[in-house]
């Protein structure tokens, strides 16, 4: 097969971490809160598996092997990508107006770092790992730094995630780190590096993968959402403003006497 | 070397700035457990008094500048916590807005960067045993804008959702 027996044993441990969340995430009807991010993690499943298969017949340094690699690489890339995106999208839905700021914000950051990654992978060297490494390495930046972004929206504006949501989004964003690294430094270095950068891309997968589980391991708590005719949100903020506005002129009342 | 250093320093201050987020979520208190009385008539009236009685802000500045430091710092944390809190108020109530635009937002970012800013600086000054009433001043309108957008706020949506409107004393 050409893989080292660490390598082989990671991918063991990779193809049975992805297996457990694809069973966890088909067993909490995740599909139905999350069909893209659930799509997403079944595509790398069995992309595992293909790829394992390909090893198996033709060789780890094989052509096919190689392109198929690469081929389906970018496309688990950009269905990260699209998962990210169902979570801003799920994360702001019941809230109309304030879509509007999410989504002119996630757009413009993606568009500005995109444009900005792609100006660097031009100047990146033209052989196609090389290539790929660095246009991988700057997309998963933007993606991070959205993912960043969308988390610290949803602490600002209090808008409720659930766990599942947010391990998910820290998952995703934690590989995305480890994986700008690791493209970074096998750019730098990339035929003595090469076999480091697969062993540093499992076991940081890996560490996304225990994350969904543990997340996956308990039912999801269905939050409610607020449909339009449901008041009782406005009610509870409403009752807090009106407490926050009575104690604001409280406390000026207050500072008076004092001074008087 | 210059970008491979750049790729790692940027992913680890991310990184810090992930575990701040968490920290800040972690501190945030818990959230109002409903009881019988949320289900009662919510009483709103129309802060028309809140400006009024805001303008005392302005009486108190003229106290404060012929009165000793501490009473400037005291005046100082107070209209911190009037600023935090109606911030706050503000950031939750952009969920309930059907309509809430990037350039208003960008705006209230802003007002909010620069009163920090301020803030720390008249802080400074203060300690220092100098009460700078111009400072002070615009602090406290920053503090009357939010809070006059905040009642606006609070008005659209008592209005807008059918809130009961009471007659309250708001010195209850």
């Amino acid at each position: 097969m050409g893989l080292a027996k660490f390598e082989l044993v990671l991918w063991y441990v990779s193809l049975l971490l992805e297996l457990m969340v694809c069973a966890l995430a088909l067993r909490r009807h995740l599909y139905r809160q999350l069909p893209v991010f659930t799509g997403y993690i079944t595509a790398v499943l069995v992309r595992g598996i293909v790829m394992y298969g390909i090893y198996r017949s033709m060789g780890y340094t094989s052509r096919p092997a190689f392109y198929s690699f690469w081929i389906t690489q970018a496309a688990l890339l950009a269905w990260r990508g699209a998962s990210i995106g169902e979570l801003a999208w799920t994360a702001s839905h019941p809230y109309l107006g304030l879509r509007v700021v999410i989504k002119w914000l996630v757009a413009a950051i993606f568009l500005t770092l995109l444009i900005l990654g792609s100006w660097l992978t031009i100047e990146a060297p033209s052989h196609l790992p090389a290539f790929v490494l660095a246009l991988e390495r700057d997309l998963e930046l933007t993606a991070a730094i959205v993912l960043l972004l969308l988390l610290s929206l949803t602490l600002h504006y209090q808008v409720i995630l659930s766990a599942v949501q947010k391990r998910i989004a820290v998952g995703l964003f934690l590989y995305s780190l480890a994986q700008v690294v690791n493209d970074a430094i096998s750019n730098e270095w990339l035929r003595p590096y090469f076999p480091w950068w697969n062993i540093v891309r499992l076991t940081s997968f890996h560490v996304a993968l225990v994350l969904w589980v543990t997340a996956l391991m308990k039912p999801i708590v269905q939050q409610p959402m607020p449909g339009p005719m449901d008041l009782r949100p406005i009610r509870e903020f409403m009752r807090q403003g009106t407490e926050v506005m009575h104690d604001l002129s409280a406390r000026v009342s207050q500072l008076r006497k004092k001074l008087q | 070397m210059a970008s491979l250093a750049f790729f790692i320093a940027f992913p680890i201050l991310l990184v810090l700035a992930l575990l701040a987020l968490v920290s800040k979520n972690s501190r945030t208190g818990a959230s109002h457990i409903l009881t019988t009385n949320d289900f009662l008539p919510v009483h709103h009236r129309q802060f028309e008094e809140v400006d009024r009685r805001l303008s005392e802000y302005e009486k108190m500045l003229i106290k404060i500048q012929s009165e000793q430091r501490e009473l400037a710092l005291q005046y100082l944390v107070e209209l911190r916590t009037d600023f935090e809190q109606v911030s706050k108020l503000l950031n939750r109530a952009a969920k309930f807005l059907p309509e809430i635009t990037l350039r208003g937002e960008r705006e209230r970012f802003w007002v909010g960067v620069r009163f920090r800013l301020e803030y720390h600086l008249v802080q400074l000054q203060i300690q220092f045993g100098v009460v700078p009433a111009g400072r002070l001043e615009a602090l406290t309108t920053k503090v009357r804008f939010l809070a006059r957008a905040a009642a606006q706020v609070l008005d659209e949506l008592g209005r807008g959702n059918g809130l009961d409107l009471l007659q309250s004393d708001l010195n209850s």
